[in-house]
């Protein structure tokens, strides 16, 4: 997976670990078809992840070992570099009550459909109005991602 | 009728509460040592279970018998050379996924398994509902839930493993693998059952041993006729599959392990521990984070050294004033002989002393912050900045409370992950400016400097002490010291209340470990130093014509350059025994009024100089006996010594001479 790609809330699941440098992942259960979700960075630049693995449990694990995996996006953030301007399907809101219920006000909701018309600054079209996000919303509103990686 | 002895080993993955079980088997009845040739420790503990008495062995944390780390590979060997009688698993009820990869590598074993899944209250309270009769239906063998921390469940345990070593049963769990693994086990288990020297493993687990990795099979007599079959098929396997034995069978047996788990479980929580997940928000958030790490730091090591140093000095008056009454009862006897009894013999016991309140205070904040979860948590913050010098984010805990002290601090790298790590720690932590260097530093900066620039001087010594351990951390790496770095992969467990039984008895354990494993050797190392100063019999203590002096006058050559005269070199010496004493060690050298005799025999910039190398020298005895306790390596040992000396040499010759030019 590009390291660029590396952002909390982004999701993908495991299509094939490097041999070498992954022998013990597999051996804690970490393995292809198992799903991984960023949950956050470190500081001093996000060396260090902590990466929600299979929806139960946290391990911290440097980005190189997340980098040299091959995985299929599952979920992106909106501000993540791999948007587009098309159609996505909205799948989480990644924050709190005021969030979720301003981002609802707006019609975007889990599994609505909206549209990127531009991804940065990033305007999208929800319900056939056009709405912009700010940097801060775009890290939390995460849509399904088209595949590929 | 006679006892009879049954070995159980106790295996699971790391954070499951497995030396919580350990001790509330075993109570006190357990030794301290090390498992050979490396620096993982190793706890044995003896129980009685009706007939049987029960020598309990406690295994690394390891995540499987394949090894990929050195904890597995001590696993490994300790059940291909010694297998135990009886097997006791633990696993996280919070996480069954995890710690099932494991358990079933073990019931493949072949030897009997009991399985305790602990942490049940917890997951009772984030509403975890566990079957645990299909888990052991499915693992054939007793499966039983306990809560460590409460003991509860304990009993039943105990139960368990007494109906399992009266009647042992062996069968194994089904694990389905690709046909191609299971024609070469077949084939291979074929071949050890004809060698006949299985020593009660199964086949099947030695065929798997033998696919994974090649030597292996040097340790194990049956196994070197079946090395080529054995690689042949791990050929063939890596072909039909497109990937490597140790991950194909890991794959098989997590596909088994996340079939059980959904079994097994009723009602699931929605998410990672809720609370976990609201604390983690702040103690972990981009900004906040690092703030509150800093002041959770401050707060240990003020508890650790705050509260030890007065406890420190209080013994310290204890034993002096015991040491006083020693020499008043040997009054009778030849001054060289009392002063040996009193100086020598009595000093190296109190130097050991000395060490108790801040080791025990170490230890216990220590496993506060290990057993809350915070500890996974600080070496995520720290862990790209320790990535930098080779290290990850746990040994900045580590480091850091060397500033305190270094003895603990080195006795603490044990909860760091890899030899790796542990060793290049022990080799940074000597150049951490401990409080007894600060003595020096404040006492002779006090005589060398004026009073507005002597605080500067003591805070330039920390500043240089942080940048060589930059340097030093940048040379290990780069020499590749210790090998290259495991793949840094840490569970983030869920925050938890420590419990004080738990936080009380390791610190207990650890203090007893200290006083057996590093007391001997820094009473050795007191006694040596004593015996250098005070003889040959009837010289002046610490004169030109003690060894001390004769060697200090010898060595003046090499001390020259840094502007060190041979007084300084006897100080430096008595410097070995503990940094601090040192200053008492000048009173001795110079006789008469000291900061008089100091200011006129030392300049601004020898003291400086005498500073730098005082810095970074070699780790005292109590610290270079902690290293070799730690790494049960002499190489170790004397690799931190002729570092620390080396560097010190330089550093020193640097301040002088560049000093000297502008003076």
């Amino acid at each position: 997976m590009s390291p660029s790609l590396i952002q909390p809330n982004l999701a993908c699941r495991i299509r094939s670990l490097d041999e070498n440098s992954s022998a013990r992942l597999a051996q804690m259960g970490i393995l292809p078809g198992v799903e991984m979700q960023i949950v956050r960075t470190s500081p001093f630049g996000s060396g260090t992840v902590e990466v929600m693995v299979g929806g139960a449990d946290i391990v911290a694990i440097r980005s190189d070992e997340i980098a040299a995996m091959d995985c299929d996006l599952v979920a992106v953030p909106l501000s993540s570099p791999i948007i587009e301007p098309g159609v996505y399907r909205v799948a989480s809101i990644a924050g709190g009550s005021g969030l979720r219920s301003k981002m609802s006000d707006l019609g975007i909701v889990e599994h609505a459909t909206i549209e990127i018309l531009r991804a940065s600054p990033l305007h999208i079209a929800v319900n056939g109005d056009e709405v912009r996000l700010g940097r801060g919303e775009a890290d939390k509103v995460v849509v399904e991602a088209h595949g590929g990686s | 009728m006679a006892d009879h002895d049954v070995s159980v080993a106790i295996a699971s993955i790391p954070n499951t509460g497995k030396t919580t079980i350990f001790n509330r088997l075993t109570g006190s009845r357990q030794s301290v040592g090390n498992w050979p040739g490396v620096s993982i420790q190793k706890a044995v503990g003896h129980f009685s279970l009706g007939e049987y008495d029960v020598e309990l062995i406690d295994l690394p944390g390891a995540y499987s018998i394949t090894p990929t780390s050195e904890e597995e590979r001590i696993v490994l060997d300790f059940f291909l050379q010694e297998p135990p009688d009886v097997l006791l698993n633990v696993l996280d009820a919070r996480n069954l996924y995890r710690g099932l990869g494991f358990t079933l590598q073990m019931s493949e074993s072949g030897i009997p398994l009991v399985v305790a899944v602990n942490m049940m209250d917890e997951a009772r309270r984030t509403g975890l509902d566990l079957d645990l009769d299909v888990l052991s239906e499915h693992l054939a063998c007793p499966v039983v839930p306990i809560v460590g921390r409460t003991g509860e469940g304990v009993p039943n345990l105990k139960e368990a493993l007494y109906d399992v070593i009266k009647s042992p049963r062996r069968r194994q769990p089904f694990v389905s693998q690709p046909p191609v693994v299971e024609a070469a086990v077949a084939d291979l288990s074929r071949q050890i059952e004809r060698s006949n020297t299985s020593k009660g493993l199964s086949e099947g687990f030695l065929a798997l041993r033998a696919l994974e990795a090649d030597p292996v099979f040097e340790e194990h007599p049956a196994m070197a006729d079946i090395r080529a079959a054995a690689s042949a098929w791990r050929h063939k396997i890596e072909d039909t599959t497109g990937s490597g034995v140790p991950t194909v069978c890991a794959q098989c047996r997590f596909n088994s392990a996340r079939g059980l788990v959904l079994e097994a479980t009723h009602s699931k929580p929605p998410l990672p521990d809720a609370l976990s997940e609201k604390l983690d928000r702040i103690l972990l958030h981009r900004w906040l984070g690092l703030p509150l790490f800093a002041i959770i730091m401050l707060a240990v090591f003020e508890g650790v050294y705050g509260l030890g140093a007065p406890l420190q000095s209080w013994l310290a008056d204890v034993f002096s004033s015991v040491g006083n009454g020693l020499s008043q009862a040997t009054s009778g006897l030849p001054s060289l002989l009392q002063s040996f009894v009193v100086d020598g013999l009595w000093q190296g016991l109190a130097t050991v002393a000395s060490f108790f309140p801040i080791i025990l205070l170490f230890f216990l904040f220590m496993s506060i912050i290990e057993d809350s979860g915070y500890m996974a948590r600080a070496a995520f913050l720290m862990d790209r900045l320790m990535h930098r010098i080779g290290l990850d984010g746990k040994a900045f805990i580590n480091l850091l409370l060397g500033y305190g002290c270094n003895v603990p601090a080195i006795m603490g790298t044990r909860v760091l992950s890899g030899r790796h790590n542990r060793i290049r720690a022990m080799l940074l932590i000597p150049f951490t400016l401990c409080s007894a260097r600060l003595q020096v530093f404040v006492f002779l900066s006090a005589i060398l400097f004026s009073r507005s620039v002597a605080p500067w001087v003591v805070l330039g010594m920390y500043a240089l002490s942080f940048l060589v351990i930059i340097a030093v951390g940048l040379l290990l790496k780069a020499l590749r010291v210790a090998g290259p770095a495991e793949p840094f992969i840490m569970e983030i467990p869920p925050y938890r209340v420590p419990t004080v039984r738990t936080v009380a008895m390791r610190s207990w354990f650890e203090l007893k470990d200290f006083l057996y494993r590093a007391g001997t050797l820094i009473a050795v190392g007191v006694v040596f130093v004593w015996l250098l100063t005070h003889l040959p019999p009837g010289v002046e203590v610490a004169s030109a014509s003690s060894y001390a002096g004769i060697l200090g006058r010898f060595f003046e050559p090499i001390f020259r350059p840094l502007g060190i005269a041979w007084q300084g070199t006897v100080a430096l010496l008595f410097g070995f025994i503990a940094k601090e004493i040192m200053i008492g060690a000048f009173a001795l050298i110079y006789p008469g009024d000291l900061t008089a005799q100091i200011s006129s025999h030392v300049t601004a910039l020898q003291g400086l100089s005498f500073m730098v190398f005082t810095l970074m020298y070699t780790p005292c005895v109590a610290t270079l006996s902690a290293i070799r306790a730690e790494a049960r390596s002499w190489k170790v040992t004397v690799g931190a010594l002729i570092l620390g000396l080396g560097i010190a040499w330089a550093s020193a010759l640097a301040v002088y001479q560049i000093g000297s030019l502008f003076l």
